[in-house]
């Protein structure tokens, strides 16, 4: 006759490798998951604990990104009236530096690689004595607007003056903010 | 719970043969070679093997072999008195005498006479130093409950009548594991559930707790996001389009070494990250290179051609390459 406490063995045995068993190999993967979850916790614990500090130091970026944003035509903004208003500043800081306005041509805008801004492009020849080129180079940086000389050419002209023709490149926002 | 079964000595019957010569004693064959000693012809057997002889009691009942260890009482009156070189010992016990022979420390005979029959003892003792040509034989007279009856290893091991099979093995382990290996599989399995369940639970608890601080946190995240959004908008927008210094900051400094080596601009052209230069100077024209290159501004600084000027022969005339760096590059 069986023993019942072998039996009970049996039971147990199947038991333990039928239901315990394949719910016991959860178990690593539970640990895994709690710990990550740990993980997570405090990072966000960490957020919340240095949440004033966070925010006052994002919003003074968030101030620097805002200025930084304005050098920058407005993507409502017609590509021509941007284009307008790089020249017309062009030709006013021509003036008030004592530098002959040539000619101008503007260019095909274009969209740069990130899909971020138009490039506004626009040529430009002046002639002028030398100090006063010097000073319309450096004042032409100062526009409200992030500009770019990205091809220029200086030569002599008529042993006094200097003939200065260069390409210039505003840039435009692309999309709207997002909300 | 003991592991040995005492076979009182009143149910044994002994006797001691030689030891048979290259034969490998089993309980089989002590039986079919033996038993026909025995006065119990449905009885058992249990025997002992020492260097010189093969003790054997005869059982008057069958024992269960599967149970335990059967030891039969006489072997223990051997072993508590078998140092002794000649003796004859007397056991007491509440109904019966047992009296065992030693010699030449072995055990010769042992017998058990019912109380009524033990009487003069001393005259049956004459007898066997007779019997057994025993000379000057210690006379050891005990009562039973001074007779150490308990067993270690060795005698287990040497009454233990185990066949080597895995049934044996099988059944040795179970009669013997089967209370450790139902605790075992009843703390195994209740640690494996309250684990299972704890980890669950701690789960679920910091799911919710992370819900909640994400859900706290929530706001400074979107902020968070904004801004790095505006970095990155900003970040690639320097990276690709003001990777180089403004040209003007590029013109003044080139305006300033010429004027230190009393030089003269003729003309220049640039595009991209490319200039080209010409210049008229009193001074070689590699002197300006290093100065050039100390600006920070030019990856290279390359003389592409010179040569006197014909009108102004005391003047150089320079062509130069001047590469841009992109700002922030060590090279």
């Amino acid at each position: 006759m069986i023993d019942k406490k072998i039996i009970v063995i049996l039971l147990l045995l199947v038991f333990y490798i039928f239901f315990i068993k394949p719910k016991a190999e959860n178990i690593e993967p539970l640990v895994e998951e709690v710990a990550l979850y740990q993980k997570k916790i405090s990072k966000e614990e960490y957020l919340k604990k240095n949440k004033e500090k966070i925010q006052k130091d994002i919003k003074n970026m968030l101030t620097i990104a805002q200025k930084n944003k304005k050098k920058f035509f407005p993507p409502e903004m017609n590509n021509s009236e941007a284009l307008g208003k790089i020249l017309e500043f062009l030709k006013s800081t021509a003036s008030s530096n004592n530098v002959e306005f040539l000619t101008s041509q503007w260019g095909e805008p274009v969209e740069d690689e990130t899909g971020n801004f138009i490039k506004l492009p626009l040529s430009v020849v002046v002639r002028g004595y030398p100090p006063d080129i010097n000073s319309y180079l450096q004042n032409v940086y100062s526009f409200n607007k992030i500009i770019k000389i990205d091809k220029l050419d200086l030569s002599i002209y008529r042993k006094e003056k200097i003939n200065l023709s260069f390409s210039v490149v505003g840039y435009k926002l692309n999309k709207k903010e997002k909300e | 719970m003991g592991l040995v079964n005492l076979i009182p000595a009143e149910d044994t019957f002994f006797k001691n043969v030689e030891i048979p010569k290259n034969v490998n004693l089993t309980p089989e064959l002590i039986k079919i070679n033996y038993q026909h000693l025995s006065p119990f012809p449905s009885g058992d057997v249990l025997y002992y093997k020492t260097k010189k002889s093969l003790y054997l009691w005869f059982v008057r009942y069958p024992i269960e072999k599967t149970k335990k260890v059967n030891i039969p009482e006489g072997y223990f009156i051997y072993k508590n008195f078998k140092s002794r070189k000649n003796a004859v010992v007397i056991v007491k016990k509440e109904n019966s005498v047992v009296i065992s022979v030693i010699k030449d420390e072995e055990l010769i005979s042992q017998f058990t006479l019912s109380s009524n029959l033990a009487v003069n003892l001393d005259e049956r003792i004459e007898l066997l130093k007779k019997e057994y040509s025993l000379k000057e034989p210690e006379i050891i007279t005990i009562k039973a409950n001074q007779l150490k009856t308990r067993a270690d290893l060795k005698d287990i091991l040497a009454f233990s009548r185990f066949e080597i099979n895995r049934e044996s093995i099988f059944n040795f382990f179970i009669e013997n594991f089967k209370i450790p290996l139902i605790i075992f599989l009843l703390i195994l399995s209740t640690y494996d559930i309250f684990l299972l369940n704890y980890l669950q639970k701690e789960k679920e608890k910091k799911q919710q707790l992370l819900h909640q601080l994400k859900k706290e946190n929530a706001e400074i995240k979107k902020v968070m996001f904004k801004l790095e959004e505006e970095s990155k908008l900003w970040n690639s927008f320097v990276k690709e389009e003001l990777k180089f210094e403004n040209i003007y900051n590029v013109l003044s400094s080139i305006g300033k070494i010429l004027k230190e080596k009393n030089g003269k601009f003729e003309s220049l052209n640039y595009s991209g990250d490319l200039m080209d230069l010409w210049i008229k100077t009193k001074v070689k024209s590699t002197t300006l290179i290093d100065k050039l290159v100390k600006t920070g501004y030019f990856k290279e600084v390359k003389i592409i051609s010179s040569a006197k000027d014909v009108y102004e022969p005391e003047y150089e005339i320079t062509n130069l390459q001047l590469i841009l760096k992109e700002k922030g590059s060590q090279k």
